[in-house]
C-alpha cells in the first residue's frame, strides 16, 4: 500500500461515511426529489447522486430564479437531513460565519465566579504570581462551552446529519472564500484556542452563486460543478404543475411560452420560476379563462420588477400572445393621470388597485395655483412671502390658540 | 410675528454652477476631441434638425471622424414637448447609448437636458420633475451642448423648460423645472454656426437675452453676484443685436450676441425671472409661438408694470442701453429704459402684439415637415377675456413669477396679459 492511500484512508477515518447512503441511484436521487416537489432534470439528478456518493461539496451556478436555493431546500427534506443555511453578503467575516467566542457570557462567569476567582488567587504574594495563576485558567474560558457556533461550524459539530447551504457565495469577499477552502476539502475547521474540530457526520454543502464575480480556482477545484439554466419548457411547465396554481393546462402551456419570450428579451431581470408560479397563481385567481396581452399586462408586474422592463416587456407581450392583438400602451406603475376613459377588463369583480394617478385634468389645475414654488424657490430656503401657519409647537402658536375653558 | 418674517425676501441665496464653455469662432470644431476626454463612445445627438444649414451633418461627422457613435433624434419641436424627450430617452436606451449631444438653440437644449434627467430615473416621464431640484439621482449621462442661436443661454443653466401636452391635451402646461443636476457637462459657443439663423430668429432671440438680463437685475431676490453680467449683457444686446439681425453674416455682431446671451444666462441662473418668461411660457403653452418672440411682445408692458417697483434699477438699465441719463430722474431714466427697448424692437423687425402674430408671420413654419407638429394644429392667437383668464392662471402657477419685482395677483396680472395681446405699444411711450 502506498503512502498516499495510507494517507486517504486516515482521512476516511476521520470522517465518518454516512451510515446509509443518501440515494441508491441516479433514478432514485430523480424519484424521490420529485416527492419532495422538486423536478429535476437527468443531468441535475446525476450531479446529485454522485455528491451524495463522493462526498464532495457542489458549487451551483446560474441566473437567479432557476431553483439553486430551492435544490438545497429539497434535498434536506428529502434526505431526512436538517437544512442550514449561510447567506452571504459583502463585507461578511469569518466571525460571521464560522464561530464567535460569546463575549458576553464569558464576562458573565467571570462575575458570577468573582469570589471563587480571588480563593484561586488570594494565596499569591505578587501580581505576577496572581496573574500566571489566573492564566494557567485559561483554557476554561476557551473551550467549546463559550463558543457561540455560526452554521459553518454548526454543520460540522451537529448531532445529526445535515445539508450545508452556501447561499451566494460570490457576495462574499475572497477572505471568506478563504476561509471556507478548508472546510470544503478536509470537513474541519482549526480553531486556534480548541484544536481541530471535525465533522461529526459528513454534510451536504451546496453552495450557490450568481455570477456576480469570478470564484477562486481553489475553490472550483474542491467542487462538483453544475451550471443550472432556466428549464426547458416541457419541464417548466410540469413544474407549474407540480405546484397546483389552478391555472388550466392549455393556459399555463401558453404562460410558459411567454415567460420564455420574455426572457429572451434584454430586460434587467429575467423572469424566474418561482415568478411564472406566482404569475399562474395571479391569473388563476382571477379566474383567466384565455390569455389576453390584455390581462397580461395588467398583471405584468408579478414577474417584471422594474420600470424599463415592464415598458419593454408590454410592448412585446402583443407579440408572444398573439401577432393579431394589440396591448394598452398605459402599464402599471405610471401615476401621471392619463385620462384613460374606460378599461375593459378581461376578468371581473376583482378590485385590483390601478396605478391611474388623479385625473390629469386636476393635476394640470393645480399647476396655476400662485404660490406653489415658494418653498426652496431658486434653491433658497426660507424665501417665502407668503403669511405661514405658525408652527403648532412654538410658544407664540400656543399663545395665539383659544382657551378651551 | 415670528423673527424670520422680519427678514427681507430671500434671506439666503445659492449661488449656481455652470459648466465649462469653449467660445469663440471655430469652437464647435473641438467637440471629437473634447467628447472623447469626456469619455463619451455612443452618443445621442439630439436638435431640431436644423434642415438646410448642415450644421448636424458637419458635427455629425466630425464625431463620427474622431471614432464616435452616433444615432440622431432630430424631431425635437421647438418649445419641446414631453413627447419629444420621451422618444429620445427611448431611442437612447434601445442603442444603449451613454451621452448626449444638443445642437440647436434652447429647444434642443432643454429637451436633452429632462432627456438625461429622465434616463437618470430609469426613464421616469420628465413631467415628474417639474419645480425645484425634484430629481433625486445627481449621476446623469454627460452632454455637450452646441449652440446655434444667441438667447437661450440652456448650454449654461440649471433650468430647462417643457411642455406638458399630455397630463391634460386640452389644457397643456409649459413648466420650467430647476435641477443642479441638469447643467450640461460642456458648452460650445461657436458664432459661426449663428451666421444662419434668419432675420427674424436672430431678432427674437436677442430679446430673450434682454429678458434674461433685465428680469434678474430687478427681481426679488435682488441677487448682488448677478447684477454686473446682467448690466453687461443689456449693453452688448443694445449695441450688437441690429448688426447680428441685419448683417448676419458679419462675426463682430454675432460674437457680441454670442456673449451677451451667455452672461444674461449667468445672471439668471441664479438672480431669478419674472413675468416676462411667465407670460411667454403660458403663451407658448397655448399658442406654440417662439419663446425669443413672445418675451420680446411681454418685456415692454412687463417694465412698465415692474418699474413703479424699482426706479433705481430701470435707471442703471437705461444707462447700460447707452442712454445719458445726466439730470434725468431716476423715473425719467426708466421711462428712457422702456421707449429705447421698444424702440430696438421696432428695429428689429418684432410684431408689437400677440393678436399680430400669425402662423406665415414668421420662420417657423418653413422649418419644414417633421419638428413643427405641434404649432401646425395651433390655433390662431384671440386675445379674448377667456384666452387672458386662461393665460394669467398660467402665468401665477409659473416658476419664474415668484422672483418677479412686483407682486403678482389675478388682478394686477391680467391687464398686463391684455395689453400683450391686444394693447398698441405706444401706449406705454410717455
Amino acid at each position: 500500500m502506498s503512502e498516499l492511500a495510507c494517507s486517504d484512508a486516515a482521512v476516511l477515518d476521520a470522517v465518518d461515511a454516512p451510515t446509509t447512503p443518501d440515494f441508491a441511484d441516479v433514478q432514485d436521487a430523480r424519484t424521490r426529489l420529485a416527492e419532495g416537489g422538486y423536478l429535476a432534470d437527468d443531468r441535475l439528478a446525476t450531479t446529485v447522486f454522485l455528491q451524495s456518493r463522493l462526498g464532495k461539496p457542489l458549487l451551483l451556478e446560474g441566473p437567479a430564479g432557476v431553483g439553486k436555493t430551492q435544490l438545497a431546500a429539497s434535498l434536506a427534506e428529502v434526505t431526512g437531513r436538517r437544512l442550514l443555511r449561510l447567506q452571504c453578503y459583502e463585507g461578511q467575516d469569518e466571525s460571521k460565519a464560522l464561530y464567535e467566542w460569546d463575549y458576553g457570557k464569558q464576562l458573565l462567569y467571570t462575575q458570577i465566579l468573582r469570589e471563587k476567582i480571588g480563593q484561586v488567587v488570594e494565596d499569591t504574594a505578587t501580581l505576577e504570581e496572581a496573574v500566571d495563576r489566573i492564566a494557567a485558567q485559561d483554557s476554561v474560558f476557551f473551550s467549546s462551552r463559550f463558543l457561540a457556533h455560526r452554521p459553518l461550524l454548526e454543520a460540522l459539530v451537529s448531532e445529526e446529519p445535515v445539508v450545508l447551504l452556501v447561499d451566494e457565495i460570490d457576495r462574499a469577499d475572497e477572505a471568506l472564500e478563504a476561509v471556507l477552502l478548508e472546510l470544503l476539502a478536509e470537513f474541519q475547521i482549526s480553531i486556534p484556542e480548541i484544536g481541530t474540530v471535525t465533522a461529526n457526520h459528513q454534510p451536504l454543502v451546496i453552495l450557490t452563486s450568481n455570477n456576480t464575480r469570478d470564484l477562486s480556482a481553489a475553490l472550483k477545484r474542491r467542487c462538483l460543478h453544475l451550471f443550472l439554466e432556466y428549464p426547458d419548457a416541457q419541464r417548466e411547465l410540469d413544474i407549474i404543475r407540480s405546484k397546483d396554481t389552478g391555472l388550466p393546462d392549455a393556459l399555463a402551456a401558453q404562460l410558459v411560452e411567454v415567460v420564455r419570450g420574455l426572457r429572451e428579451l434584454d430586460l434587467r431581470k429575467s423572469p424566474s420560476i418561482s415568478e411564472t408560479i406566482d404569475w399562474a397563481r395571479t391569473l388563476s385567481v382571477l379566474g383567466a379563462s384565455e390569455l389576453t396581452a390584455q390581462l397580461l399586462s395588467d398583471t405584468l408586474n408579478v414577474v417584471v420588477k422594474y420600470e424599463r422592463d415592464l415598458a419593454t416587456a408590454g410592448r412585446s407581450l402583443p407579440r408572444l400572445v398573439d401577432p393579431n392583438a394589440d396591448v394598452p400602451d398605459h402599464l402599471h406603475g405610471h401615476g401621471h393621470g392619463h385620462s384613460h376613459g374606460n378599461h375593459s377588463h378581461s376578468h371581473v369583480g376583482e378590485d385590483h388597485a390601478h396605478d391611474d394617478g388623479p385625473d390629469g385634468a386636476a393635476v394640470r389645475r393645480s399647476k396655476d395655483e400662485p404660490g406653489r414654488h415658494d418653498d426652496n424657490y431658486y434653491g433658497a430656503p426660507g424665501s417665502t412671502l407668503r403669511t405661514r401657519t405658525p408652527d403648532p409647537s412654538s410658544s407664540t402658536a400656543r399663545s395665539a390658540r383659544k382657551r378651551k375653558l | 410675528m415670528q423673527v424670520d418674517e422680519l427678514l427681507k425676501p430671500f434671506p439666503i441665496k445659492e449661488f449656481h454652477p455652470f459648466p465649462r464653455a469653449l467660445m469663440g469662432p471655430g469652437a464647435h470644431e473641438m467637440i471629437g476631441p473634447e467628447a472623447l476626454k469626456i469619455g463619451f463612445r455612443k452618443t445621442l445627438v439630439m436638435t431640431s434638425g436644423l434642415r438646410g444649414t448642415d450644421i448636424v451633418h458637419k458635427i455629425v461627422e466630425s464625431m463620427k471622424y474622431h471614432g464616435l457613435e452616433v444615432v440622431v433624434y432630430d424631431k425635437v419641436e421647438s418649445n419641446p414637448k414631453d413627447y419629444n424627450t420621451m422618444d429620445a430617452v427611448a431611442l437612447y436606451q434601445e442603442n444603449e447609448c451613454d451621452s448626449f449631444v444638443s445642437i440647436g438653440g434652447g429647444s434642443s437644449h432643454d429637451a436633452c437636458k429632462g432627456a438625461r434627467i429622465s434616463v437618470a430615473h430609469d426613464g421616469r416621464n420628465v413631467n415628474e420633475f417639474e419645480g425645484f431640484n425634484k430629481s433625486e439621482n445627481p449621476k446623469n449621462p454627460p452632454h455637450i451642448a452646441v449652440s446655434t442661436t444667441a438667447g437661450t443661454g440652456s448650454e449654461t443653466s440649471w433650468a430647462y423648460v417643457i411642455t406638458d401636452t399630455t397630463t391634460d391635451p386640452d389644457n397643456p402646461h409649459k413648466y420650467v423645472a430647476f435641477d443642479d443636476a441638469s447643467v450640461t457637462t460642456l458648452a460650445i459657443d461657436d458664432p459661426v454656426l449663428y451666421y444662419d439663423c434668419p432675420t427674424d430668429y436672430t431678432a427674437q432671440c436677442g430679446f430673450d437675452v434682454l429678458a434674461h438680463a433685465s428680469e434678474p437685475y430687478v427681481s426679488r431676490l435682488n441677487f448682488q453676484p448677478s447684477l454686473g453680467n446682467a448690466l453687461h449683457a443689456i449693453k452688448l444686446t443694445s449695441e450688437h443685436l441690429r448688426q447680428a439681425t441685419w448683417n448676419g453674416q458679419d462675426l463682430a455682431g454675432r460674437e457680441g450676441m454670442m456673449y451677451a446671451q451667455y452672461i444674461a444666462a449667468q445672471a439668471f441662473n441664479s438672480g431669478g425671472l419674472g413675468i416676462i418668461h411667465s407670460i411667454s411660457h403660458a403663451v407658448s403653452a397655448f399658442y406654440d409661438t417662439h419663446h425669443g418672440l413672445n418675451n420680446a411682445i411681454a418685456l415692454p408692458r412687463v417694465w412698465a408694470f415692474n418699474m413703479a417697483a424699482n426706479y433705481e434699477r430701470f435707471a442703471d438699465i437705461a444707462e447700460a442701453m447707452g442712454i445719458d441719463t445726466h439730470g434725468m430722474t431716476k423715473a425719467q431714466a426708466a421711462d428712457a429704459a422702456l421707449a429705447a427697448a421698444i424702440r430696438l424692437l421696432r428695429d428689429v423687425g418684432i410684431p408689437e402684439k400677440f393678436t399680430d402674430v400669425t402662423q406665415d408671420s414668421y420662420s417657423k413654419n418653413r422649418l419644414g415637415q417633421g419638428p413643427t407638429k405641434y404649432y401646425e394644429n395651433a390655433s390662431k392667437i384671440v386675445g379674448d377675456a377667456k384666452d387672458v383668464e386662461r393665460i394669467t392662471n398660467h402665468v401665477l402657477g409659473d416658476a419664474c413669477t415668484p422672483g418677479n419685482a412686483r407682486e403678482c395677483t389675478f388682478e394686477t396680472v391680467s391687464p398686463v396679459v391684455d395689453h400683450c395681446m391686444n394693447g398698441d405699444l405706444d401706449d406705454l411711450l410717455t
